[in-house]
């Protein structure tokens, strides 16, 4: 018998005595048996960290990641509505409003929205030069079930389509103007990425409820009765790095007062000679959405880059 | 999963969601059930120590320093509760290697002979083959539990390999030279 097979007899004989196959974990069943333990560990993180940069790294993780480089804009999108959903509440009464938000938001699965991301320059961002300001509009449906479709709109005009499908685990990227598109499998890292844990609304509120806050007061948004709330400190949602420190820091949630749900998020602030910022508005909870509304209609003379 | 990706999932765990902990569980469940068993040679009781190391885990993360040494700790971790739940049901044993000298409950022939002859290696030894045997586990998934490099899992594993066969040898085991 030659070394080879010998070394493969020695290696079934090996796995045969001592091997264990379907292995898997029983998360849930863990979680039942250490019920107790687990509500201490929340009570005890409860407490705020402000040092403690979970939307920065969630961001880092996501621009590392090729699913990042594949739908940057999409991306784009999710951070901005995590990081303004990572700020939170102090003990007064907004606070009280903002659990009722949390409990709400435990009951959403999906949801439709628009949102903005905006630059200008420092020397305008006070005046009347809006001539000057870039914007970029998207329209984002997000399904736990299903995935997501952003479509990216530059003057106007679709400029970018970014889909991922959960059931068939893909990624597909389009852009119109070019006609072109690309349609990738994802890999389990990426899938892992994109589960509803790192875009769950609920998130965004859990965030909200960690940091120090200031109370807005009331205004109306899209004829809704609307209660903010604000956070200027640097380190819960974004941190200076580089050479160029962020200042001006503000991001804001505003809830609806009668369906206490979020109405409208903000994020805004200076980087270098740049004032930056974007917003979620006319959000949708719960909206029925359907395989097909996430799919992309590929016309046929578009080419796969 | 990278270590990026692990160090988020901790951080995320760390800001509350406990459902970032069971990824991480799920990634190396596999992992320290395998150490367990290295330690007990049980399958069953492994199981349990698996589960006894993720809530001791879980409940002093916030002492975890070097995130990225995550599964180095957790293997730790499982080492001492592997070994504390072998000591309580065999006190004044040798916990190293008792139960794989024993026949540890099947009665192949072969099966236990080649359980003896583990059992005749040294811990580490008998860590490195377990785990690369226990669910078919890759030099990558065994480093990030044992902090070795992949090119000094598979010399040891060369070298532990042809222990084994040595030792099955002069147990009057025909037919296997490494």
């Amino acid at each position: 018998m030659n070394k080879q097979n010998n070394k493969k007899q020695l290696d079934e004989l090996i796995s045969h005595a001592v091997g264990r196959e379907n292995l898997k974990f029983d998360f849930g069943k863990w979680k039942e048996q250490n019920q107790k333990e687990i509500q201490d560990f929340q009570v005890e993180i409860k407490q705020p960290d402000i040092n403690n940069p979970v939307l920065t790294n969630i961001w880092r993780t996501i621009m590392n990641n090729r699913i990042t480089k594949f739908a940057a804009a999409a991306v784009i999108i999710i951070a901005v509505m995590l990081g303004i959903n990572y700020i939170g509440g102090s003990p007064d009464g907004v606070s009280v409003a903002l659990g009722e938000v949390l409990e709400k938001m435990e009951k959403i699965n999906s949801y439709t929205c628009e949102m903005t991301s905006w630059q200008v320059p420092v020397q305008s961002s006070s005046g009347t030069e809006s001539a000057e300001k870039k914007a970029v509009t998207m329209q984002f449906r997000y399904s736990d079930e299903y995935g997501f479709k952003m479509e990216q709109y530059t003057d106007g005009q679709p400029s970018l389509i970014v889909c991922m499908l959960r059931k068939s685990n893909e990624g597909i990227r389009i852009w119109p103007k070019e006609k072109k598109y690309i349609r990738v499998q994802l890999t389990d890292e990426e899938r892992a990425i994109m589960k509803p844990q790192e875009m769950d609304p609920r998130e965004w509120v859990r965030l909200f409820l960690a940091a120090d806050y200031k109370t807005l007061g009331q205004k109306v948004i899209d004829g809704a009765t609307a209660e903010g709330v604000e956070i200027n400190e640097l380190g819960v949602i974004r941190k200076s790095s580089g050479q160029s420190p962020i200042k001006n820091y503000a991001a804001r949630l505003w809830i609806d007062i009668n369906s206490q749900l979020p109405v409208q998020l903000e994020e805004e602030y200076t980087l270098g000679s740049v004032h930056t910022g974007g917003s979620g508005k006319h959000f949708q909870w719960n909206v029925v959405l359907t395989p097909s509304d996430l799919e992309p209609d590929i016309p046929e003379d578009y080419t796969h880059k | 999963m990278t270590k990026t990706l692990e160090t988020e999932l901790l951080n995320l765990v760390l800001a509350g969601d406990i459902g970032s902990f069971g990824k991480l569980c799920d990634k190396y469940y596999n992992s320290i059930a395998a150490i367990a068993y290295s330690v007990l040679a049980d399958h069953q009781l492994a199981e349990d120590a698996a589960q006894e190391t993720f809530l001791r885990a879980f409940k002093n993360l916030k002492k975890l320093k070097s995130k990225e040494k995550f599964g180095l700790w957790l293997a730790q971790i499982c080492r001492n509760v592997a070994k504390d739940m072998f000591k309580k049901k065999l006190k004044g044993t040798d916990t190293d290697t008792l139960l794989f000298l024993s026949d540890g409950g099947n009665n192949e022939h072969e099966n236990q002979a080649v359980k003896q002859a583990i059992g005749r290696l040294s811990s580490c030894e008998r860590e490195l083959i377990i785990l690369r045997y226990y669910n078919n586990m890759s030099q990558e998934q065994m480093s990030s539990v044992l902090g070795l490099s992949k090119a000094a899992i598979n010399n040891r594993l060369v070298r532990t390999r042809k222990k084994i066969a040595t030792l099955l040898k002069n147990n009057g085991f025909t037919g296997i030279e490494l």
